[in-house]
């Protein structure tokens, strides 16, 4: 007889699909479905000189307004379930807003950076076309996407891309333990 | 009176075959408990029965080492290009102590093209590569991997099945290599001793003069981020903690065992236990192995006496080997039943039946080696629930045999028992886990009865179902078919079917109970529930059937057959459909097997509606 | 030729025939086949109420829905009167057939514990994190629309709107409000993200001008809720306030102004409000060394019920629920790092049927059987 390694230690056997459960239960662990809904203080920031909050009537989230001379720079902080439909769908439909074409994803590394405020990482962009300029950073948290978006004039963005990281920085969640 | 003409009784030989043979099967069985010869002066048997911590047990060395091969390799052992085959346990010193050797034996099978290619090898007739092979490829494997992991496991391509597969053994080989020693150490215990006199003591004083989470900086970092990787990648926990101590774990990783040394006055014994053995293995000086081993050996017996009494039962039991001793016997029952019935009646069934006896002995005893060993019930996943169906139909087929002795109970109990210890050898070698988890939520009762229930109805299922293929072969090809052969199979398919539909029902509605303690839902059309379920209609429809006068013979056991196909379904099939069909390997083949498995039923069906008569019977 | 009436006798005679028992057990057998596999499509949830909790299986044929297989409760009512047609007829009342009568009895009451739990029986879910308090469970996965108006200072008025309403589209009057309600778009499922250029929005007002939401087939995984999302329009009168975008999906509630006052407008899982109180002290979860595997887990929980004058802990862990109220909590799983507790919570008053049931089905198979086997036993020594 050939040499068959057949009592073999129980290790190996893969297990019945979850065997050690009963029957229909579900799976234990893990983020459970959905994140439980947002509650009007779950996140906080410091606002920055020269942002005017706008009433959050849209959402109960964040909107700011910068303005200087004429010019317009508009921070909206939105945050969606999931992962809200992923990063690469959202960053070229953000260039389409300013008329530039869609990147790929494998030339998504370069095409955005990696940053970590306050040690939270996050996905930032900065695009720039026919004058207008957008930065906006992605943070993927618990069971949530928050989106927190720049857009307006070129020059005054830039400009307020610093505060922009500092408001960043500033962040709060009332649940600061699950970072 | 008429006098007794015995026709068998021509010689000695024949009456005495019986006892011959359980004797030399005996002796046969009694050889394979001797422990496997020692190849070099290292004392690897004795290795090979230190305890360690894994997957929530403590197991013997011996176990990682057939279980990380097995699963790496699909097999226990390996072959050196040069001839030369290694145990799994050398395997395991090399990569544990030696990688760069190690990593040059060919371990890791791989058969799908795409994942060679991957690697820039193309396919040739060679299985097995090198941890060397795919060393260089490491980020591609890992960067694919974490590709595929993002996908739902039934909608993975096979080359992401695969490629996932690859990379768990990569993995595992990569933590085995970096469990006892940073890989890649030459002087281990002088690596230590410098830890103990100047890097203990520097963290030490950091530790003491800064405020917690301040960064530690420059070389000392570098050190200290080695032990720390040793720490958190360890494949197995090697050192035990006594009692009382402070650390809710009993069994440590290695590398918490040299942290450890910062805060306390000297090294847990196991660490210099290991050091040593790592270090003259390296410098082939068995001596110095030996000495330490038996050392570190006497030190374990005193602080974990009862881990190291079953590590060193379930080294013997690895070794032994039960399941596959009975299987041969089985083999041999199978072909002592045949030619019962053709030749030397009474004493080849008289052979058969004690043979049976031994063989289900063993059977026995490896179960409930295994039930003592894991501290489970018998039935936990489907490699075990192969071994207890088997059982289950060979007592039940002794139990016939013993009731009729005409051989049919003897034919069917070694077919199965033969045929379901195979199948728990496949599921073995090709498990797509290392470890089977452990009793989660105090399942163990519902294991003991619920699952315990249903694969005693699997297993007398199949009985009822082999019973009626015989019936049918028997019916059509046999010459010395007759009456009263008839009525008795008639008679067991219809009694095994009574018990299969009892012990079904009954461990279907425990299934419905322990999910409703669990979480509220007695029923819940789970596949598993609807699996089980098929098999209580059939069986039940098999007996309304008969109660209402629509399966006399013939259809009785044309529909115990059918009983065989949905029974094999149910036990594999639902596994099947959380994982898809497409997957990679195991389950492709699976499906394959049960439909062929289908198929021969299939045609035992249509044998058994259809009259074949070659014999001219008045 | 004359045909004769069948006449209530004959009806049940062949009401009570082996012929009938077989052919329901087969239709079972493959009811359970084909329902099985259709879960692997449209999940369990789905698959339950389409084959096994329906009355008739259909499928499309061209343009049509045409039913081509009965569903679980055709089946299982052939069975009941067959079963019944058999105790009235059919099964002889002696001794030696006491295991039948007894196992057939129980039979009986299986199946029709399993009719009422399926119909009466509710499921839902409470997750809960440490120091929550919660006094309502959720629904997986039905969903509501929810406008709240703050009417004190810790109370809320809320107005809620099931989604089934709202998938009817048309105009929605709430009573007590100053506003009615238009569902502009009703989308089952959603897929939603940040708005691109050139989309048109049917939003006119809120976080819907910025977020796109696009429609995507119903979820067939029963661990995914579907996304429900609707466009609404608010109108006084002729007059629209606006048009938001209200989704499941989105992370935080709306609000607009009308009659000077301020509303929330949300959509989230639909919630059973419970007459008490549950806050989650202590959440514990042990695992087996060296491995993420669970041993066991744990939720201490306070429970207030001031109008029965009960205000205790309660501890609720693996096989160990928590009944009150006629509903049972069971610890069911964990998430974020151990701060969130999930509980199943289930309301079944059938409850206790299939105990006694299937103790009844068991006992009379084994008097039958054993009885079988005595026979046996007797007949060859």
């Amino acid at each position: 007889m050939p040499p068959m390694a057949n009592s073999v230690p129980e290790g190996t056997a893969p297990p019945m699909m979850d065997s050690e459960l009963p029957p229909g239960h579900p799976p234990i662990g893990g983020d459970p479905g959905m994140a439980p809904a947002a509650s009007s203080k779950e996140i906080s920031w410091k606002v920055p000189e020269g942002w005017q909050e706008q009433s959050p009537s849209e959402m109960r989230v964040g909107s700011f307004l910068r303005k200087n001379n004429g010019k317009q720079a508009d921070i909206s902080v939105v945050p969606l379930s999931g992962d809200a439909g992923g990063d690469l769908a959202n960053i070229n439909r953000w260039r389409g807003q300013i008329s530039l074409g869609p990147v790929a994803d494998n030339d998504l590394p370069q095409q955005s950076q990696k940053i970590a405020p306050a040690g939270r990482p996050m996905n930032l962009v900065n695009y720039a076309n026919q004058g207008k300029r957008l930065v906006a950073a992605i943070y993927h948290r618990g069971g949530r996407t928050w989106f927190f978006k720049m857009t307006g004039d070129d020059a005054l963005v830039a400009a307020t891309k610093p505060s922009f990281l500092e408001f960043l920085n500033s962040l709060k969640f009332n649940d600061d333990k699950a970072d | 009176m008429k006098p007794k003409v015995n026709p068998e009784a021509e010689g000695v030989l024949p009456r005495r075959l019986p006892a011959a043979l359980v004797i030399l099967f005996s002796l046969y069985l009694l050889s394979a408990l001797m422990p496997p010869k020692p190849k070099s002066a290292f004392d690897l048997n004795g290795f090979a029965q230190l305890p360690v911590l894994n997957g929530g047990r403590t197991k013997p060395l011996d176990t990682i080492a057939r279980t990380s091969l097995l699963l790496i390799s699909g097999k226990q052992s390996v072959h050196l290009d040069e001839g030369r085959t290694l145990s799994a346990m050398d395997w395991l010193a090399d990569v544990l102590f030696r990688p760069a050797q190690a990593s040059t034996y060919p371990v890791f099978e791989i058969d799908d093209p795409d994942v060679l290619g991957l690697m820039g090898i193309q396919q040739t007739a060679k299985r097995r590569y090198t941890f060397a092979d795919l060393e260089p490829h490491a980020s591609d494997i890992e960067h694919q991997a974490e590709q595929a992991e993002q996908v739902k496991p039934e909608q993975r391509t096979r080359f992401q099945t695969a490629i996932l597969n690859m990379e768990n053994r990569f993995a595992l080989y990569q933590k085995l290599q970096n469990t006892l020693q940073i890989a890649g150490s030459e002087n281990w215990v002088g690596d230590l001793q410098e830890f103990e006199n100047h890097l203990g003591p520097e963290l030490k004083r950091h530790v003491a003069n800064h405020s917690r989470g301040s960064e530690l900086v420059g070389p000392l970092f570098r050190e200290l981020e080695k032990y720390r990787f040793l720490e958190h990648v360890a494949e197995f926990y090697p050192l035990p903690l006594p009692r009382a101590s402070l650390n809710p774990r009993r069994w440590i990783s290695f590398g918490s065992g040299v942290l450890a040394r910062v805060q306390s006055d000297k090294y847990h014994p196991g660490i210099m236990a290991y050091a040593t053995l790592s270090d003259a293995w390296r410098n082939e000086d068995p001596i110095a192995f030996n000495q330490a081993l038996h050392d570190y050996r006497q030190w374990l017996k005193t602080m974990v006496p009862d881990e190291t009494d079953l590590a060193h039962d379930e080294f013997i039991f690895n070794y032994a080997e039960p399941f596959y001793q009975s299987m041969i016997i089985y083999l041999v029952v199978f072909l002592l039943a045949f030619l019962s019935w053709l030749v030397w009646p009474k004493i080849l069934n008289q052979a058969a039946f004690q043979l049976l006896l031994l063989a289900l002995l063993i059977h026995t005893i490896g179960l409930f080696s295994r039930m003592v060993l894991q501290g489970r019930p018998p039935v936990t996943n489907l490699y075990s629930s192969a071994i207890f169906v088997g059982w289950v139909a060979v007592i039940l087929g002794t139990g016939l045999e013993k009731i009729y002795r005409n051989g049919i109970g003897s034919m069917v109990a070694s077919v199965i028992g033969f045929l379901t210890l195979i199948i728990a050898h496949h599921l073995a070698s090709s498990g797509d886990t290392l470890e089977m988890m452990r009793a989660v939520l105090d399942s163990n009762f519902w294991l003991a009865t619920h699952v315990v229930c249903i694969t005693i109805g699997y297993g007398s299922t199949f009985l009822s179902g082999f019973l009626a293929t015989l019936f049918i072969l028997r019916r059509n090809f046999d010459r010395g078919w007759n009456e009263e052969t008839a009525t008795a199979l008639e008679r067991m398919v219809y009694g095994i079917v009574c018990f299969s539909m009892f012990f079904s029902f009954l461990g279907t509605i425990l299934g419905g109970i322990w999910a409703d303690q669990s979480w509220g839902r007695f029923w819940g059309w789970d596949p598993k529930e609807n699996g089980a379920l098929m098999i209580v209609l059939w069986n039940a429809f098999i007996l309304h059937a008969r109660w209402g006068g629509f399966a006399k013979r013939s259809n009785l056991m044309v529909m115990a057959v059918f009983g065989n196909i949905v029974t094999a379904f149910s036990w594999f099939g639902v596994n099947m459909l959380g994982i898809g069909l497409h997957s990679y390997g195991f389950m492709e083949k699976t499906f394959v097997w049960l439909l062929i498995f289908a198929a021969t039923q299939i045609i035992v069906m249509a044998l058994g509606l259809v009259r074949i008569s070659f014999s001219r019977r008045s | 030729m004359t045909t004769k009436p069948i006449s209530p006798p004959d009806l049940l005679e062949r009401l009570s025939s082996v012929k009938l028992t077989l052919t329901c057990l087969g239709l079972a057998m493959i009811l359970v086949v084909i329902g099985t596999l259709a879960q692997m499509n449209m999940g369990t949830f789905a698959a339950q109420k389409e084959y096994f909790n329906s009355w008739w299986i259909f499928t499309t044929l061209g343009d049509t829905s045409v039913p081509f297989f009965p569903g679980g409760l055709t089946i299982g009512a052939l069975w009941m009167a067959n079963l019944l047609a058999a105790f009235t007829v059919k099964f002889k009342y002696r001794r030696e057939d006491a295991g039948i009568l007894v196992s057939h009895f129980g039979l009986i009451l299986l199946l029709a514990g399993q009719f009422l739990t399926q119909t009466l029986a509710h499921e839902s879910n409470m997750p809960i994190q440490i120091s929550q308090s919660r006094n309502y469970t959720e629904s997986f996965r039905d969903t509501e629309l929810v406008l709240i108006k703050s009417a004190s200072n810790d109370l809320d008025e809320v107005t809620s709107i099931p989604a089934s309403i709202l998938s009817q589209g048309g105009e929605i009057h709430p009573p007590r409000l100053p506003f009615y309600l238009v569902v502009r778009h009703y989308m089952k499922n959603a897929q939603l993200g940040m708005a691109g250029a050139g989309g048109h929005s049917l939003a006119t007002q809120g976080i819907g001008t910025r977020v796109a939401a696009q429609e995507i087939p119903t979820s067939s995984s029963d661990d995914e809720p579907n996304t429900t999302t609707i466009y609404l329009d608010v109108r006084q009168g002729s007059q629209s306030l606006g048009v938001w975008l209200v989704s499941l999906g989105l992370g935080a509630p709306q609000s607009f102004l009308a009659n000077g006052e301020e509303y929330h407008l949300a959509i989230r899982p639909r919630r059973y409000y419970l007459p008490f109180t549950l806050t989650l002290k202590e959440f514990h979860h042990d695992i087996y060394a060296g491995t993420d595997i669970p041993k066991n887990f744990s939720s201490l929980v306070h429970l207030s019920d001031p109008a029965k004058n009960e205000e205790r802990d309660a501890l609720i862990y693996m096989n160990h629920p928590l009944r009150y109220g006629g509903k049972t909590f069971y610890q069911a799983s964990f998430g974020e790092g151990d701060r969130l507790s999930v509980f199943q919570v289930v309301d079944n008053p059938a409850s206790v049927t299939p105990y006694v049931s299937c103790a009844l089905v068991v006992l009379g198979l084994a008097i039958q059987f054993l009885s079988h086997l005595l026979e046996f036993t007797r007949k060859r020594p």
